[in-house]
C-alpha cells in the first residue's frame, strides 16, 4: 500500500512537472560584436510557436515542461537550432554568426518562415537594411524610402519626391518614426534622397494595413525605423564613396559589453559639380552652393541584465545658396531636422517588459532672400516634445498584451515672416505660433483563440487640444478685422478626441494558408497643407484648431495568404476600402499669404475621400535567384464642397495600376546582380483648359481638378555588386610575402603583424545603372508661351519635364 | 509689391538647375472649356461705372488680338447696376471692344453696387462696394541709381489699424509727348498690409504699360521708367479683400507661367455664373511732377 502510495505520489509529481509551464527568455545577439538583434525569428519546432525579438533583441516564450528545439533565424546570419530542456524557467542568450554578404539574397522580411500566414497583422513588412547595398538605387545611394515604394500598396510620389502614398493616402498620413521620434520631412533635395543614412539603421518596419493600437496620429501607415546600437566588443568602421555622396560610420565599445557608441555621417558634394567644367561661369547657376549632410549618433548602455538605456540623436540639413549678381538677387534656403531620443527598457519579470521613450523633434525650414536692398526672411517650423511609456505583458502563451500611454506637446510655427527694406522693418502681424497637446492611451492583445484562429484586438483613446497663447481674428465679409479673441497661455481653445478601435483576425486554413480580415479607425490631428502640386519644404504642417477638425479614416481589409514549397514562396492577395473624412486643402485660388490679417486656417476647405484597391504579392525568399513582384490596382477620389464645384474628383495620389518587380541573382561568391522594374499609371494633375482676358492680359482658365493624366511612369534599374573574396585575398597576400622571403633567403613562415583592423578590412563595389533604357518619365508639364497676342505671334507649346535620364554610378564600400 | 512674387520665383527657381536639360515638346488633348462670359468691371467715386464683356476661348488654337476682337467680345448685353437706391442700365460705348458704361450712375464711397449681366441666354451677378480711401502721406519722383533722367515714383503710406487693408496703384501720365489715355497699373499693383499693418513705410513702383503697347517708350530703354519732365497722376485706391485676392492670384499666375513648381493658379473672381471681377475702388489722387 505504501509502495503504491509512494508510486502514486511520484506519478502525480511527474504529471504536475509535465503539466507546469515555464518561461523561456533571453537575448539574440551578434556573436562577433555582442549587438542585440531585433526582429530575429525564434520558432519552436515542436509546437509551431514563434515570436520575433523586440527592439532590444529580447524574446520570451511560455512552454510546458519538455524538450524542444529553438530555431533562430534572421537574415544575414546563420540559421541556428538550439536544443533545450525546459523543466524550470530558463534564461539564455543565443549568439548568431554572420553569413557573408555575397551569398545572401535580398529579402524584405526577417521573421519566422511562415510569418505572413501565421500573423494576424495585415500589411506589415520588415526590411533588412543590410541588403540595401545590392538593390540598384539612385546614384548608388541606398535609400529606405525608395525601397518601401517597391511594395504593393505603396506608391512613389515621383522621381524627386520622398513622400510616399499608402493605399491612396497623402504623404502626411504616414507616421514616420526614428527611434520613436516623429520625422516631419523625410527628404533631402526635394526628395531625391531621404534623410535616413542606411549605415546607421538597424531595423525598418512598415505597417500599411490596419495599424495596431499602440500607434496613432496618422490614418494611413506607420514607418518605424530604429537606429543601430554600437558594437559592444570592438571598434569598427564602414563607409562608402560614391559619385555625389559619401558616408562613414564608426562604432565601438566605450566599456566592453556595457556601453557602446555609434556615429555616422553622410555628405553630398553636388556643389562640386555646379562650377566649371560642368556649368559655364556665365550661367546664372554657376557657383550655386548646394549640399546636404546627415549626422547620426547613439550611445547604448546595458545598465544591468534587466535595464537597457540608449540615447540617440539625428541632425541633418540642406544648404542652398543662390546668387545672381547681375539680376541683383539671392536666396538661401537652409532646412533640416533635429531629433533626440532617450529610450529605457526594463524587464520587470518574465511576463512584463516596459519601454519608456522621451524624444524631441525640431523641424525647420528657412528662406532668406534679397533683392536690390530688400531683405526677406521666412521661417516655418515644428517642435515636438514627446513621451511614450509602453508595456508588453505576456500572461500566458496565448496572450501578448501591450498597453501604454503617449503624450506630445506640439509647437507649430506655420510661417513667420520678417522683411526689411533699407531701414524699415516689417511686422509679423497675424503670423503666430500654435500650441497643442496630443495624447493617447491604448490596450491591445494578440490572442491565440485556437490553433486556427488568432485575433489582435485593440482600443486606443486619443485626445487633442489646441491651447493658448493665441489670437483668433474675426473678420467681416470684406476681410477686414473687426475683433480679436485673445487666448491666454494654456487656455483651452479646441478639444477633440475619440476612440480608435483596431481589430484583425486570422483564420488558418492549413499550414500553408490563411485568411485575414481587419478593421481600424484612426484619427489624425495634424495636417500638411500643400500649395504646390509637388511636395516642397514650403508645405505647411498645421494642427487641428477651432476651424480645422481632425481627419479620420476607417479602413477595412481582407486578404488571402499562401506559402509554397516549404515557405520558400510567399504570396498574398489583399483588398481594402478606406473612407476618409475632414481632409484639408487650400480654398480655390488662395495662397498662404493672400488673406491679410486673417488666421491661416481661414484659408482651408474640407472634404472627404475614398480609396479602394486590390494588392497582389508574390515573393521567392531564398536561393540563388530570388525577389518579388507586386501589383496594385486602386482608385482614390475626393469630394470638397468648395472645390471643383462640389463634384467628386480623382485625388493627386490616384494611380490606377502600379507594378514593382525586384529580382536578384547570385552568380558566385563574389558577384550578385539585381534589377528593379517599376510601372505606374500616370499621375493626375490640373491643367488649364482655356483663356479669358483681364486688363488686356491672357488669364488661364482651369477646368475640373485633376482633369489630366500624365503618361505612365516606368523604369528599369540594374546593379551588380562585386565583393572580393577576403579569404582568398589574405591567402594570396600570404603567398606573395612568403615567395618574397624565400627569394631573400629567409626560411621562416610569414607572420602577418598588421593591426587586426587591416586584416579585417573588407570592400565591395556596387555598379548600378538607374533608368537603363533612358525613359524620359514625366515629372511635370508646363506651357512655354512666347510671342505676343497683340502682334499675332503668340505660340503655346506644352513641355514635359523629366528629371533623370540614364544614370550610371559606382560606389566603393568598405568596412573593418 | 514686387517682393512676394520675387520670393515665389526664387523658390521655384531653386530646382531648375537640375531640370533645365530634360524637357521635350508634347501634344496634349485638353478638353474644350464650356462657353463662359468674362466680366471686367470697375466703379469709383465720382466716375461712371464701366464693364468689359468677353468670352473665354480654348487653350490651344489661333489666339490673336484680331480673332479675340472678332470672336470673343460681347456686344448687345443688358447690364444693370443697382446701388440700393436706383438702377442704371449700361450703354455700349465701344461695341468692338465690348465696353459698356453706366448712363448716369457714379460711384459713392460707402455704397454697395450689385451688377447684373444678361447676355447670350446667361445671367451673371456680382456685388462690390467702395471702401473709404486711404491717402498716401507723400509722393515724389526719384531717378534710379546710374540714370540721370529716368526713375520711379515713390510714396509713403501710413497704413491704419486694424490689419486687413488692401490697395491698388495705378498711374496716368499727362503733359507728355504721348500722354496715357487712362490709368495704367504696373505689374503687381495690388498689395495688402500683411507686412505693414499700422506702420509707416515707403515704397516705389515702376511704370506700367498696356499689354502689346508699341509706343516708343514702352519698347526701348525707357520701358518701365518715368522721365524727368513728365507729370503723373497717381491713383491710389483701397479695394476689398476679395478683389485683392483676385488680383494677387492674377499676378501670381502671370508671374508663374512656365514654373513647374507653381501650383495650378485659378484666379477666383466674384462673378456668379461667370469669370472675372467687379471691383469698387476707394480712390485718392496725387500729382507728381518729375524733376
Amino acid at each position: 500500500m505504501r509502495i503504491f502510495l509512494l508510486s502514486f505520489i511520484i506519478f502525480l509529481s511527474t504529471i504536475n512537472a509535465y503539466s507546469q509551464e515555464f518561461k523561456v527568455t533571453g537575448y539574440i545577439k551578434d556573436a562577433s560584436n555582442g549587438q542585440t538583434l531585433p526582429g530575429a525569428s525564434v520558432y519552436i519546432d515542436e509546437n509551431h510557436q514563434g515570436a520575433a525579438t523586440d527592439v532590444n533583441g529580447y524574446y520570451t516564450f511560455t512552454l510546458p515542461a519538455g524538450n524542444y528545439h529553438l530555431h533562430v533565424s534572421i537574415l544575414s546570419y546563420n540559421d541556428t537550432v538550439i536544443p533545450i530542456k525546459v523543466f524550470s524557467n530558463v534564461h539564455f542568450n543565443i549568439n548568431l554568426k554572420q553569413t557573408s554578404v555575397s551569398t545572401q539574397a535580398v529579402d524584405i522580411t526577417a521573421d519566422r518562415p511562415d510569418k505572413n500566414v501565421e500573423s494576424s497583422q495585415m500589411g506589415t513588412v520588415k526590411l533588412d537594411v543590410k541588403d540595401l547595398k545590392t538593390i540598384p538605387v539612385f546614384f548608388g545611394e541606398p535609400d529606405i524610402l525608395k525601397m518601401i515604394q517597391l511594395l504593393p500598396g505603396v506608391q512613389s510620389g515621383g522621381d524627386a519626391n520622398s513622400g510616399f502614398y499608402v493605399r491612396g493616402g497623402g504623404p502626411d498620413e504616414n507616421l514616420i518614426l526614428l527611434d520613436g521620434a516623429t520625422v516631419y520631412n523625410a527628404g533631402h533635395l526635394l526628395g531625391f534622397f531621404s534623410i535616413f543614412n542606411s549605415d546607421a539603421l538597424s531595423s525598418v518596419e512598415l505597417i500599411k494595413g490596419n495599424m495596431p493600437a499602440n500607434y496613432g496620429g496618422r490614418i494611413s501607415s506607420v514607418l518605424n525605423i530604429q537606429s543601430k546600437d554600437g558594437d559592444m566588443e570592438d571598434i569598427h568602421a564602414s563607409g562608402g564613396i560614391g559619385l555625389i555622396a559619401s558616408h562613414l560610420t564608426v562604432q565601438g565599445p566605450i566599456k566592453k559589453d556595457k556601453v557602446s557608441f555609434i556615429f555616422s555621417i553622410r555628405r553630398t558634394y553636388i556643389d562640386a559639380f555646379l562650377r566649371e567644367p560642368f556649368i559655364s561661369s556665365s550661367s546664372p547657376f554657376y557657383g550655386t552652393k548646394y549640399y546636404f549632410y546627415d549626422l547620426n549618433g547613439k550611445i547604448s548602455w546595458n545598465i544591468s541584465p534587466k535595464d537597457h538605456l540608449s540615447i540617440s540623436a539625428y541632425y541633418g540639413e540642406d544648404v542652398f545658396n543662390f546668387t545672381d549678381a547681375q539680376a541683383g538677387f539671392g536666396a538661401q534656403i537652409p532646412w533640416g531636422n533635429g531629433i533626440a531620443s532617450v529610450n529605457w527598457s526594463h524587464i520587470y519579470s518574465d511576463k512584463l517588459i516596459s519601454n519608456l521613450t522621451l524624444d524631441y523633434t525640431d523641424y525647420n525650414f528657412k528662406f532668406n532672400g534679397s533683392d536690390a536692398g530688400f531683405y526677406f526672411s521666412l521661417f516655418s517650423g515644428i517642435h515636438d516634445y514627446h513621451l511614450k511609456y509602453n508595456f508588453d505583458y505576456l500572461p500566458s502563451k496565448k496572450h501578448h498584451i501591450k498597453y501604454g500611454v503617449e503624450y506630445t506637446l506640439h509647437v507649430f510655427i506655420p510661417s513667420e515672416i520678417s522683411a526689411q527694406e533699407q531701414s524699415v522693418n516689417f511686422s509679423l502681424n497675424s503670423i503666430q505660433k500654435l500650441y497643442a497637446n496630443e495624447g493617447g492611451v491604448y490596450l491591445t492583445d494578440d490572442y491565440d483563440l485556437s490553433a486556427r484562429i488568432k485575433i489582435e484586438g485593440g482600443l486606443r483613446y486619443s485626445v487633442f487640444q489646441q491651447i493658448g497663447p493665441f489670437d483668433r481674428y474675426i473678420q467681416d465679409n470684406q476681410g477686414v478685422n473687426v475683433d480679436t479673441i485673445h487666448y491666454k497661455t494654456f487656455q483651452n481653445i479646441a478639444l477633440y478626441g475619440g476612440l480608435e478601435p483596431r481589430i484583425s483576425f486570422r483564420y488558418r486554413l492549413n499550414d500553408e494558408s490563411s485568411i485575414k480580415v481587419g478593421y481600424s479607425h484612426n484619427i489624425q490631428y495634424i495636417h500638411l497643407a500643400s500649395v504646390s502640386s509637388v511636395s516642397l519644404p514650403t508645405d505647411i504642417w498645421f494642427p487641428s484648431t477651432s476651424l480645422v477638425q481632425p481627419t479620420t479614416g476607417d479602413q477595412y481589409a481582407i486578404g488571402y495568404y499562401r506559402n509554397f514549397k516549404d515557405n520558400q514562396y510567399e504570396s498574398s492577395v489583399e483588398t481594402y476600402y478606406k473612407d476618409m473624412r475632414n481632409l484639408i486643402e487650400y480654398k480655390n485660388g488662395v495662397t498662404p499669404e493672400s488673406n491679410p490679417g486673417a488666421n491661416p486656417d481661414e484659408d482651408f476647405t474640407f472634404g472627404s475621400g475614398q480609396a479602394y484597391g486590390f494588392e497582389f504579392y508574390l515573393k521567392k525568399k531564398s536561393g540563388k535567384f530570388n525577389g518579388w513582384v507586386g501589383y496594385t490596382l486602386s482608385w482614390t477620389t475626393e469630394t470638397f464642397a468648395d472645390l471643383n464645384n462640389g463634384q467628386t474628383f480623382y485625388a493627386k495620389y490616384d494611380r490606377r495600376n502600379d507594378i514593382s518587380a525586384v529580382a536578384n541573382y547570385t552568380l558566385n561568391d563574389s558577384w550578385t546582380i539585381s534589377s528593379v522594374f517599376v510601372f505606374s499609371s500616370g499621375e493626375a494633375l490640373t491643367l488649364p483648359i482655356g483663356w479669358y482676358i483681364i486688363e488686356g492680359e491672357l488669364v488661364q482658365q482651369y477646368g475640373n481638378l485633376n482633369n489630366y493624366r500624365l503618361v505612365p511612369y516606368d523604369r528599369l534599374d540594374l546593379a551588380a555588386t562585386y565583393t572580393p573574396n577576403r579569404q582568398k585575398r589574405l591567402e594570396r597576400r600570404q603567398q606573395r610575402r612568403e615567395n618574397k622571403m624565400q627569394k631573400e633567403g629567409i626560411d621562416a613562415p610569414y607572420v602577418d603583424h598588421r593591426p587586426q583592423w587591416r586584416k579585417n578590412f573588407k570592400t565591395s563595389w556596387t555598379f548600378s545603372v538607374y533608368n537603363v533604357y533612358d525613359r524620359y518619365n514625366p515629372y511635370f508639364i508646363y506651357f512655354d508661351i512666347s510671342g505676343n497676342v497683340y502682334n499675332n505671334s503668340l505660340t503655346i507649346q506644352a513641355k514635359q519635364v523629366s528629371l533623370f535620364p540614364v544614370l550610371p554610378s559606382v560606389m566603393w564600400n568598405f568596412e573593418f | 509689391m514686387k517682393m512676394k512674387n520675387k520670393i515665389k520665383y526664387l523658390i521655384g527657381l531653386f530646382p531648375l538647375f537640375l531640370i533645365a536639360g530634360c524637357q521635350k515638346d508634347v501634344t496634349l488633348d485638353l478638353p474644350q472649356p464650356p462657353s463662359q462670359i468674362c466680366v471686367e468691371g470697375h466703379i469709383e467715386p465720382g466716375q461712371l461705372a464701366w464693364v468689359y464683356l468677353s468670352h473665354n476661348f480654348a487653350f490651344f488654337g489661333t489666339i490673336s488680338i484680331s480673332s479675340i476682337i472678332a470672336n470673343q467680345v460681347i456686344d448687345g448685353a443688358v447690364i444693370t447696376v443697382n446701388d440700393g437706391y436706383t438702377t442704371d442700365t449700361m450703354q455700349s460705348v465701344i461695341p468692338q471692344l465690348g465696353y459698356y458704361e453706366t448712363k448716369k450712375m457714379k460711384g459713392i464711397t460707402g455704397r454697395t453696387y450689385n451688377l447684373t449681366v444678361k447676355a447670350e441666354g446667361q445671367t451673371l451677378t456680382a456685388t462690390t462696394n467702395i471702401l473709404p480711401a486711404i491717402r498716401l502721406d507723400s509722393t515724389w519722383f526719384q531717378t534710379q541709381p546710374g540714370l540721370d533722367s529716368l526713375g520711379y515714383l515713390w510714396a509713403i503710406l501710413h497704413d491704419p489699424l486694424p490689419p486687413g487693408n488692401c490697395y491698388r496703384w495705378m498711374v496716368k501720365r499727362i503733359g507728355t509727348v504721348e500722354p496715357d489715355t487712362t490709368f495704367i497699373p504696373p505689374f503687381e499693383s495690388a498689395f495688402n498690409d500683411q507686412f505693414i499693418a499700422g506702420q509707416k513705410f515707403e515704397f516705389n513702383y515702376n511704370r506700367g504699360s498696356f499689354p502689346g503697347s508699341k509706343a516708343k517708350d514702352d519698347t526701348d530703354a525707357e520701358r518701365g521708367y518715368f522721365k524727368i519732365g513728365e507729370t503723373c497722376i497717381i491713383q491710389f485706391s483701397t479695394i476689398s479683400s476679395e478683389a485683392y485676392q483676385f488680383y494677387n492670384a492674377y499676378y501670381y499666375q502671370l508671374n508663374n507661367v512656365g514654373n513647374p513648381f507653381g501650383s495650378p493658379a485659378p484666379v477666383q473672381g466674384n462673378i456668379n455664373g461667370g469669370l472675372g471681377i467687379w471691383c469698387g475702388y476707394g480712390t485718392s489722387y496725387d500729382t507728381v511732377y518729375c524733376k
